[in-house]
């Protein structure tokens, strides 16, 4: 989870309000006055503030030139370690009985590469033909204790449980671990807060959530999102992260006990520098003072034999349904342990008694009723089978636990929980299973021992139907594709309906289509009695084929289309109407005469007949 | 087809035997030579069937008879050798699940008691062996929701051959509707959706069974990750079913009814659904 940290700057809207809108004020109203106002003589100056900085923070310049109202931005002498980036400008200027005061003001941010003294020689500033100069400005960088401006660690006299920021130093960035006690004991979860300092105009980014230093503590789960406030330490407001957690000591012994977390800086906040893009990071990892914490043992003396590691306060309570139940059914019971502490280290209740029952390993789940998991409640449910019928209670549980208030151990115990257990057992099979003496079934048994014929539904004689998987057929890639056959056949009649009632309600096109299926037929006609070298069949189809084609371009009935027809309704100079006027001649002729042609004269006509028609398709389209 | 009443008082096919009698070529023109290959595909896939059933049928009963005796591990070594050649079927694998049972291994009697349910969802000897089962291991399944139970009416291929078949017939329907535009076509089509739908939503509800396992070994630790060295955040009896929601190498990514989830490695889970 990457936060970024933004302390509202509320320098670029002081700069709106003074400098941009009151200096076009001016421009605007009281220009024409400017040029008869006289002015004092001009002068620059340089400013740093404040002149003493952190490795790592930046500062900022002003070069203030007094007595202009306008001058370019003065371009400062190079000094090695510091880099010069000019941030904006303001203007203040008032006229006071025609006499000008106030000025103009460079801003310029400043930051450092290294630790030392620098001193900035004179700035030079031109307004107009002159050139001023600035006094020169010293800058004082100090080197902090880590990437950052961290405070070194103060001493253990200085440092207080109760007033964690009472040591917070004029620092820009800084974390602090917050702990409300110094003695832990093995195991004990202790809550936390885990504290980021940022100072006002400064903004960061954490690339990192925070850890623990050493290898004696482990952090327990953060809070989601970290608390946000103000506070105004030493005079410098901040805006302080708050994460809550918890810290659980592993070992005996004096640790310390400090947080770390890798953060990022951004350098040139400034919403102008903002606007371009002007930003740098600084990377970095941030170190809170550690305080050393005695870590106890837990105490022999008086421990519980069943005590499993729970360390805190905690409260039980017991529940088991059903309460009448038959020997061999099981009995639910449900165990909840509320209170604070350790929850990790509760793995389990113990049974004050298991004579006559089958136990099994209960389950658990933790609901926490805060975010770092430090108090909530934890449920055990486990199953439970009565083997003897007098057995008149849920037997009690127990939890043994070390209170670290008390410094001592302790045991809860529930009250038992009464239950009916009746004397027969109705088996699978509906039937009733005889108890021996003393009142276990004689035949119902748990784990190794295998149950009897009583109990189960005898074997089967046949095999039956063998099936080669037990995968479903729906899986089958052949049964998925089947499925897509009758739809493609609905779709196929769907097509086909749409396609005879579009046909229906345009007879043209219906005429068309009857027209080209019918060249189709006496094109299939012709080619066969070409194979069959009959010439009548073969002319007399040539010509219905022409017949066919010139009946839907007339729009008339084809077998009514005579000779006549052709010479009448086509135009007899074009080389078409002689190519059909030919067909239907020598159709007649042959069909006459009994004239034969030979299979390349019929191939020969055949191209003829093609040509023909292909010409009197598009004379029809046009 | 036509036919016609014989003096022997059976129905013959006009069609069929009487013109192959009178014109043997007629075999080998259709609908004769269809029926002829019909017939023979027909007689085919029965003997096969028998031949093989016969086969399973000789060690299904040395299996069953090696359970009678007490032998247990050699009932299921039978039990499995049928399974592994010549397939699955509810009483094999019921008396398989019976032969784990006695052996006392209830993981595995539970895993085959549910892949009997999944081929006879509703048979009741299947049902009160594996109650018996759970009870046995300390596990305990609420009661199905009257729409879980309506969906075990049939099994997955059950409801998957009435939606395929009513998917058919409503295009049947479709297509004479559309060709001959009566009504009782249409009605046909709207009634053979509406099964289709019913059929889809059931199998839509038992989609989640290709991914049910069962938990084989007892105290089967869950982990937090799919490493043999990751720390086991709980454990799961045998017998208990889960639904595998993930797999990384040999680990599976198990959530138990009770919400409860992790790694559990995959010798000791196996899916009901074998392939």
């Amino acid at each position: 989870m990457k936060t970024r940290f933004e302390v509202r700057d509320e320098r670029f809207e002081m700069v709106f309000r003074t400098s941009i809108l009151p200096l076009l004020l001016i421009w605007a109203v009281g220009g024409i006055f400017v040029s008869s106002a006289h002015a004092d003589e001009p002068r620059a100056t340089a400013t740093l503030r404040p002149a003493e900085i952190s490795l790592g923070e930046s500062v900022q310049l002003n070069v203030a030139i007094e007595g202009a109202a306008t001058a370019a931005a003065p371009i400062i002498p190079s000094v090695e370690g510091l880099e010069f980036n000019h941030v904006g400008q303001s203007t203040q200027l008032q006229f006071i009985n025609g006499k000008m005061s106030g000025g103009i003001t460079h801003m310029y941010r400043v930051t450092s590469s290294r630790s030392g003294s620098f001193t900035i020689p004179a700035i030079k500033a031109r307004v107009g033909d002159k050139i001023l100069q600035t006094n020169p400005v010293v800058l004082r960088v100090e080197k902090s204790a880590s990437s950052f401006s961290v405070p070194t660690a103060p001493s253990p006299a200085r440092q207080s449980p109760s007033s964690p920021t009472s040591d917070v130093s004029s620092q820009a960035v800084m974390i602090r671990l917050i702990s409300p006690k110094r003695d832990f004991f093995v195991g004990e979860l202790v809550p936390v807060e885990i504290k980021l300092y940022l100072r006002h105009g400064i903004q960061a980014s954490n690339n990192s959530l925070p850890v623990l230093n050493g290898a004696a503590f482990t952090l327990g789960k953060l809070s989601n999102r970290p608390e946000r406030a103000e506070e105004n330490i030493n005079g410098f407001p901040y805006t302080v992260f708050t994460w809550h957690t918890a810290v659980a000591a592993v070992k005996p012994g004096e640790h310390p006990l400090g947080t770390q977390m890798q953060i990022a800086l951004i350098l040139g906040g400034d919403p102008f520098e903002r606007l371009f893009g002007r930003v740098q990071e600084k990377q970095g990892t941030l170190q809170s003072p550690e305080e050393t914490v005695k870590v106890l043992p837990l105490p022999t003396e008086g421990r519980p034999a069943d005590f499993s590691g729970a360390v805190g306060q905690f409260q039980i309570s017991a529940s088991a349904s059903p309460t009448q139940i038959a020997v061999g059914d099981p009995v639910t019971l449900k165990m909840t342990v509320s209170g604070t502490g350790n929850f990790d280290r509760l793995s389990g209740l113990t049974l004050e008694s298991t004579d006559g029952w089958k136990t099994y390993p209960p389950s658990a789940k933790f609901e926490p009723t805060d975010e770092i998991g430090y108090s909530g409640k934890k449920v055990f449910e486990q199953a439970l089978i009565p083997q003897k019928t007098d057995i008149k209670n849920v037997p009690p549980v127990k939890l043994s636990y070390f209170d670290p208030e008390a410094r001592k151990y302790a045991t809860l115990s529930s009250s038992p929980l009464p239950l009916q257990v009746s004397a027969v057992l109705l088996s699978s099979t509906g039937t009733t299973i005889p108890l021996t003496q003393g009142g276990a079934p004689r035949s119902l048994s748990f784990g190794p021992r295998p149950p009897t014929t009583e109990e189960l539904v005898p074997n089967k004689m046949n095999v039956g139907h063998l099936t080669p998987s037990l995968h479903p057929i729906i899986l089958n890639p052949w049964f998925q594709g089947a499925q897509s056959l009758p739809l493609c056949a609905l779709a196929l009649t769907w097509a086909v309906a749409r396609r005879r009632a579009r046909l229906a309600g345009d007879p043209g096109r219906a005429r068309a289509v009857a027209a080209s299926r019918a060249v189709r037929a006496q094109f299939g006609a012709m080619d066969a009695a070409l194979c069959d070298r009959d010439t009548p069949a073969f002319f007399t189809a040539a010509r219905r084929m022409l017949q066919e084609r010139l009946g839907e371009n007339w729009n008339i009935k084809p077998e009514t289309i005579a000779l006549s027809d052709i010479e009448t309704r086509l135009p007899g100079d074009l080389p078409l109407t002689h190519d059909v006027r030919k067909v239907f001649e020598t159709a007649d002729a042959v069909a006459y005469s009994g004239q034969t042609y030979s299979s390349e004269a019929l191939n020969e006509w055949r191209k003829a007949v093609l040509e023909t028609l292909k010409g009197l398709e598009k004379r029809g389209e046009r | 087809m036509r036919g016609e009443r014989s003096d022997s008082g059976f129905w013959i096919l006009d069609s069929g035997f009487r013109s192959w009698i009178s014109d043997p070529s007629s075999v080998f023109r259709f609908p004769s030579s269809f029926f002829l290959f019909l017939g023979l595909c027909l007689w085919l896939m029965l003997g096969c069937r028998l031949f093989a059933a016969s086969g399973g049928e000789d060690l299904f009963t040395q299996a069953n008879r090696a359970f009678a005796g007490g032998h247990y591990a050699d009932a299921i070594r039978d039990y499995e050798t049928v399974a592994t050649k010549q397939g699955f079927s509810a009483p094999l694998l019921f008396n398989l699940a019976n032969a784990y049972f006695r052996d006392g291994k209830i993981g595995r009697a539970i895993l085959n008691y549910e892949r009997a349910l999944v081929l006879t969802p509703k048979d009741a000897d299947i049902e009160a062996n594996l109650r018996l089962a759970r009870k046995a291991s300390g596990l305990f399944i609420p009661d199905p929701a009257w729409w879980q139970r309506a969906t075990r009416l049939l099994s997955m291929d059950g409801w998957a051959w009435l939606a395929g078949g009513s998917l058919a017939l409503s295009c049947v329907g479709g297509i004479m509707g559309l060709l001959s535009k009566r009504r009782p076509w249409r009605f046909v089509m709207v009634l053979s959706l509406v099964v289709f739908s019913a059929a889809t939503t059931c199998l839509g509800v038992r989609w989640g069974d290709f991914n049910r396992a069962v938990v084989l070994a007892p105290e089967t630790p869950v982990r937090i990750g799919p490493f043999d060295t990751a720390k086991s955040s709980s454990a799961l009896m045998a017998g208990e079913v889960v639904e595998i929601q993930n797999r990384h190498e040999n680990y599976f990514f198990i959530r138990n009814p009770d919400g409860k989830s992790g790694w559990v490695s995959n010798q000791q889970v196996e899916r009901v659904l074998k392939d």
